[in-house]
C-alpha cells in the first residue's frame, strides 16, 4: 500500500508541497511506508484527514517513535502522520506550575526549557527523541510518573473527520463537560491526533536520594516502594538472578532522611549511583524485538510475589514496580522457538495476570508473535463500547487503522 | 398518557417492589431539584433500588415506556444535575449503601454508589487509610453522585479530584446491559472508559458499583490559619505558597462576611470577625517534615501581610477550624432566603484580580456576595444570598453569574472546577468550546446512548451556535445521532 499520484497531489493541496514527502521511509511490521506527513497546521493536518477518510487510506501516527513498536500489525499504513511538525512550546508559566506544549516537542526540550524553573516534567520520556504527544497517546509510564492522566489539563486534537478540537482547559481544575482527554491519553493516536497539550507540571523535589537493597522479599519490596517519599521504586529479578530493589527518594529533605534511616536499617539498603534505577529500568524496556518477548502485567500490589513466581516458572525475568502494581516479564524467544514456546509463554502471562488480579499485553514481540493474538491481551468486557467510540470519531478508520485494542 | 403513566410505574414496581417505587406527588416533590434550587421539575416516579439487577430492570422498564431517566445520588449536587429536566423517572441510589469489600493491602474498596462518602473514610480509618476527595458535602453526598459530577473538595490540591481515585465501575448501559469499566489493578488496556465516566454527569449510564482507591493517613497534620486584612493579601500568600514548590494538603480562603456569617452561626470556630480574610492552609505528611513547612507557611503568609498566623493546637481545635470552612455554606442560610453557590475555576495569579471584579459585579447589581473557595486551586466559590420571592433580584442574580463566568473565562478559566454543568451551565457552554468540541463530545454520549435517553438536558446547550448557518440543527440535545 502506498500513495497513488492523485493522493498525493489532493494532500499536497490540502498541507502545501513541502509538508508531504517521501524521502525516508518508515519501516513498521514488515512495511515500508514510504511517504510521511508532517506540518505545523492543524486545520491543514485536519483537512489531509477529510482526504484520507474519503479515499480509503490508512495513517500510522508518529511522534518520536521511540514508542512505535507497540500495537497490532496495521491494517492498512499508507502513510505516516508525524506530529514532529507540532514543535512550539508554546508557554511555560511558571508562576502557575503548567506549560502548554506542542504535540512535537521532545520531552528532553522541555526539560531543558524547565531547568532551573523549579518544575519538572510529569511525562516520563523512553529516549532522546520522546515527544509530548507520543507519550500522551501511549500514556507512557516510568518509574517516577505512572499517571501520565492525572498530568494533563486540556487537549488540542484534531479528529478524522477534520476538525481541530479543544477539550480541558489551562487550569488545574476543571469538570465542564466529558473529559475527552481521558480517551486520547493512551488512545494511541486511534480516536485523534494530539497536537497540543496544557500539562500541570510538578515542583522539583528538595533533596533526592538512592538506595539499592539486595535480595528483599516482595512484601519488604512493597512496603519501601510506599514509603511517603519514595518517589520510584524499581524491583527486579528472575532467571537465576537474586532479586534488587533500587529505590528512590525524594522531596523535602526531613521525609527523605526517616525514610533513607527506615531503608537502612530495616533493609540493609546501601546508597545507589543517580543514574542506576533509570539504567535498570531502561533495561527492563529495552527488548530486542528480534528474539525476545516483553510482557506488562498490571496486578494487585500484595499479589506480586504469585505473580514473579509464576514468570520465573516459565523461564522469564521480571522487573516491577510494586507500589504502582506494574511488572514487566522478559522472555528469551530464539529465532528457532515457534509458535508453541509463543503459546506457552502467553499462556504463563495470563495465569500470572490472573495470579495478580490484573491484566496483562504484549508490550514488544517479533512480528511473528504478534500476528493474530491481540497485543493489548485478552479482549475487554468493554470491546463494543471501544468499538463505538473508534466508529462515531474515525468512522472510515484512518487513524492507526487495527493498531488498537481489539484489532480496532 | 395517564394509562400509559400507570403501565409504567406497574413495571418498575414490579422492578424494584412497591415500597421502593414513589409515584404521589407529595413523595415526587422532594425530587424535583437538587441543591441548586433554581431549576426545578418533577419526575414521572422515583424508584429506589438496592441492587444491579433492580437498576437494569428499570432501565429496561424506562425503554419500553419510551421515557428517559436520571441517576441521583443523595440530591447534594449543585448544578441541577440530578433533576428529571425533561420528565423521566429518577433513579435514586441511596439505599445502594453497602461497602462490598476494603482490601487494605492493595488499598482499594469497592462500594455501591449510596455510600456516603464519609462513611467510606470511617470504614478506612482503622486500617491507617482513607478516600481522599471530600466535598463539603461529604457527610451526606455518595460515592456514586461523586463519580457522576467527578467531585473534588478541599483536598484536592495534594490528592487530586474522584477521577484521580477511582479504579473501575460497575455500569448499567442506557439499553440495560451491565458492563464492567477497569478494575482494583487498574491500568486498562483499552481506552480508559473509566476516565471518561467519572464526570460525566450521569448521562452515560447508572453507576451500580465503584471500586476506589484508598490513600494511606498521613503521619501529622498542620493547620494554619493566616490572618490578612483582606482578600487580595490571601491571594498573593496563595500564589507565594505554590511558587515555593510547597504542596499543601489545602489552601482555603474565607472572606470576611464568610466569617461573620459563620460566627454567628452553630459553625462558630473563633475565626476573627474583624479579618478581612482567613486562609486556611494544611499541611500533612511525616512529621518531621511538616514542621518545617509550617514554619515556611507562615513566613510566606507574613510577607504577603498576614497580621497573625495561628496553628492548631490539637485535633479538634483542627476540626473546629474545618467546621467552620465546610459548614460555610450552611451559615449562610442565615443571611438570606436563598443561596446561589458559583463554582468556577481561574488560573492563581489571577485569583486578586478576578475577586475585584467579581465584587465590582456583584455591586454593580446590587448583590450580596460573599466568597469561600479553593485558592490553591484557583477554584472561586462566589456565593449570591438572595430571595426568589423578589423576581427583579432573582433576574440580577442570573445576570450576574453569567458576567461572573464570562470575567472568569477570559482571564483564562472554566466555568466549573468541581459542581459540573447540569441544568445550570448548559448554555454557557459555548463560552469554551465551540461546536466542533460540543461534537466530539457528542461522539462518546453517542457511543453509550445513542438515544439519548440516559439524564437528557444536561451539559449540552439547548441550542445550537451554528443554528443560522445549520437549520437542521435543533439544539444539542435534539439532533438524532446518525
Amino acid at each position: 500500500m502506498s500513495l497513488d499520484d492523485a493522493s498525493v497531489a489532493a494532500l499536497r493541496a490540502e498541507v502545501g508541497e513541502g509538508a508531504l514527502a517521501a524521502q525516508a521511509p518508515v519501516e513498521l511490521d514488515g512495511r515500508r511506508i514510504a511517504w510521511t506527513l508532517c506540518t505545523a497546521d492543524a486545520a491543514a493536518l485536519g483537512r489531509a484527514l477529510r482526504v484520507l477518510g474519503e479515499r480509503g487510506l490508512g495513517a500510522v501516527v508518529r511522534g518520536g517513535g521511540t514508542r512505535s513498536g507497540f500495537g497490532n500489525p496495521p491494517r492498512r499504513a499508507d502513510l505516516v502522520l508525524s506530529t514532529r511538525g507540532f514543535a512550539e512550546l508554546h508557554e511555560i508559566d511558571v508562576d502557575e506550575g503548567v506549560a502548554h506544549l506542542g504535540a512535537g516537542v521532545a520531552l528532553a526540550e522541555v526539560e531543558r526549557a524547565l531547568a532551573g524553573s523549579g518544575w519538572e516534567l510529569p511525562l516520563g520520556a523512553a529516549g532522546e527523541d520522546s515527544t509530548v504527544g507520543g507519550g500522551l497517546a501511549a500514556a507512557a509510564v516510568d518509574p517516577r510518573r505512572a499517571a501520565p492522566r492525572s498530568a494533563v489539563l486540556g487537549l488540542t486534537v484534531v479528529l478524522a473527520s477534520g476538525e481541530v478540537t479543544h477539550c480541558g482547559g489551562r487550569v488545574v481544575k476543571n469538570v465542564t463537560g466529558y473529559d475527552l482527554a481521558k480517551l486520547h491519553v493512551g488512545g494511541h493516536g486511534s480516536l485523534g491526533v494530539i497536537a497540543s497539550a496544557w500539562l500541570r507540571l510538578r515542583p522539583v523535589a528538595e533533596r533526592v536520594e538512592s538506595w539499592r537493597v539486595e535480595e528483599p522479599s516482595a512484601p519488604r519490596a512493597l512496603e519501601a516502594a510506599r514509603r511517603p517519599s519514595a518517589r520510584a521504586a524499581l524491583f527486579e529479578g528472575g532467571t537465576g538472578s537474586p532479586p534488587r530493589l533500587l529505590v528512590e527518594l525524594a522531596g523535602d529533605a526531613a521525609a527523605v532522611a526517616v525514610d533513607a534511616a527506615w531503608l537502612r536499617e530495616t533493609c540493609g539498603a546501601r546508597a545507589a549511583g543517580p543514574g542506576e534505577l533509570d539504567d535498570a529500568f531502561a533495561a527492563a524496556a529495552r527488548v530486542d524485538p528480534v528474539d525476545a518477548l516483553r510482557v506488562r502485567i498490571a496486578h494487585l500490589p500484595t499479589r506480586l510475589a504469585k505473580l514473579t513466581g509464576g514468570i520465573e516458572a516459565a523461564g522469564g525475568r521480571w522487573a516491577a514496580l510494586p507500589a504502582h502494581g506494574l511488572c514487566w516479564a522478559h522472555f528469551p524467544l530464539p529465532g528457532g522457538a515457534g509458535e508453541a514456546r509463543v503459546d506457552e509463554i502467553l499462556a504463563a502471562t495470563r495465569a500470572a495476570a490472573r495470579e495478580g488480579a490484573g491484566r496483562w499485553r504484549l508490550e514488544a514481540a517479533p512480528l511473528r508473535a504478534r500476528r493474530g493474538r491481540d497485543v493489548f491481551g485478552d479482549p475487554d468486557a468493554a470491546l463494543p463500547l471501544m468499538r463505538a467510540l473508534k466508529a462515531r470519531f474515525d468512522p472510515a478508520a484512518v487513524l492507526n487503522p487495527g493498531r488498537f485494542a481489539g484489532a480496532l | 398518557m395517564a394509562a400509559h403513566l400507570d403501565a409504567l410505574h406497574a413495571s418498575l414496581r414490579r422492578a424494584v417492589g412497591d415500597s421502593a417505587c414513589l409515584t404521589r406527588p407529595e413523595e415526587l416533590f422532594v425530587y424535583e431539584a437538587d441543591g441548586l434550587t433554581l431549576n426545578a421539575a418533577k419526575p414521572l416516579a422515583v424508584v429506589l433500588p438496592r441492587e444491579t439487577a433492580e437498576v437494569a430492570a428499570v432501565v429496561r422498564a424506562c425503554r419500553e415506556a419510551g421515557v428517559c431517566f436520571v441517576p441521583r445520588g443523595a440530591g447534594t449536587g449543585l448544578s441541577g444535575g440530578a433533576v428529571a429536566a425533561e420528565g423521566g423517572v429518577v433513579i435514586e441510589c441511596s439505599r445502594m449503601d453497602r461497602i462490598l469489600a476494603l482490601e487494605p493491602g492493595d488499598r482499594y474498596a469497592v462500594v455501591q454508589p449510596g455510600v456516603v462518602n464519609a462513611e467510606l473514610s470511617r470504614a478506612a480509618a482503622p486500617h491507617g487509610l482513607f478516600y481522599a476527595p471530600d466535598p463539603s458535602s461529604q457527610a451526606a453526598c455518595t460515592i456514586g453522585g461523586n463519580v457522576g459530577e467527578n467531585s473534588g473538595g478541599p483536598h484536592t490540591l495534594k490528592y487530586g479530584t474522584t477521577t484521580d481515585h477511582v479504579l473501575g465501575l460497575e455500569l448499567v448501559l442506557p439499553d440495560g446491559e451491565v458492563v464492567r469499566l477497569g478494575g482494583p489493578a487498574g491500568f486498562a488496556s483499552g481506552y480508559d472508559l473509566v476516565g471518561a465516566v467519572v464526570g460525566s454527569e450521569g448521562t452515560l449510564g447508572v453507576v451500580t458499583e465503584v471500586t476506589v482507591r484508598l490513600t494511606p493517613l498521613p503521619d501529622a497534620v498542620e493547620t494554619l490559619l493566616g490572618v490578612f486584612p483582606e482578600v487580595v493579601s490571601a491571594c498573593r500568600a496563595v500564589g507565594g505558597i505554590i511558587r515555593s514548590g510547597l504542596v499543601p494538603a489545602a489552601l482555603e480562603i474565607v472572606d470576611r462576611r464568610t466569617i461573620e456569617a459563620v460566627e454567628a452561626s452553630v459553625y462558630a470556630a473563633g475565626l476573627p470577625t474583624d479579618a478581612g480574610a482567613v486562609l486556611l492552609v494544611e499541611l500533612d505528611g511525616v512529621a518531621e517534615a511538616v514542621a518545617g513547612q509550617a514554619e515556611r507557611v507562615r513566613e510566606l503568609c507574613r510577607e504577603a501581610g498576614a497580621s497573625r498566623v495561628d496553628v492548631a493546637r490539637d485535633a479538634e481545635e483542627r476540626q473546629r477550624f474545618w467546621r467552620a470552612r465546610k459548614g460555610a455554606f450552611g451559615a449562610m442560610g442565615r443571611l438570606a432566603p436563598d443561596l446561589y453557590v458559583h463554582d468556577a475555576v481561574v488560573p492563581r495569579t489571577k485569583l486578586p484580580e478576578i475577586l475585584e471584579a467579581v465584587c465590582a459585579i456583584c455591586d454593580r447589581h446590587g448583590l450580596r456576595l460573599s466568597n469561600v473557595f479553593h485558592a490553591g486551586d484557583g477554584n472561586l466559590h462566589p456565593n449570591i444570598s438572595f430571595d426568589r420571592r423578589d423576581p427583579d433580584e432573582l433576574a440580577r442574580v442570573v445576570k450576574a453569574g453569567e458576567e461572573i463566568l464570562r470575567t472568569c473565562v477570559e482571564a483564562g478559566g472554566v466555568i466549573s472546577g468541581e459542581h459540573g454543568i447540569g441544568t445550570e451551565k448548559r448554555d454557557y457552554m459555548g463560552m469554551l468550546f465551540d461546536d466542533a468540541d460540543l461534537d466530539a463530545m457528542l461522539r462518546l454520549r453517542a457511543a453509550f446512548d445513542p438515544d439519548r435517553v440516559c439524564n437528557p438536558g444536561k451539559i449540552f446547550p439547548a441550542t445550537r451556535f451554528c443554528m443560522e448557518a445549520n437549520p437542521r440543527a435543533r439544539g444539542y440535545d435534539r439532533v438524532p445521532f446518525e
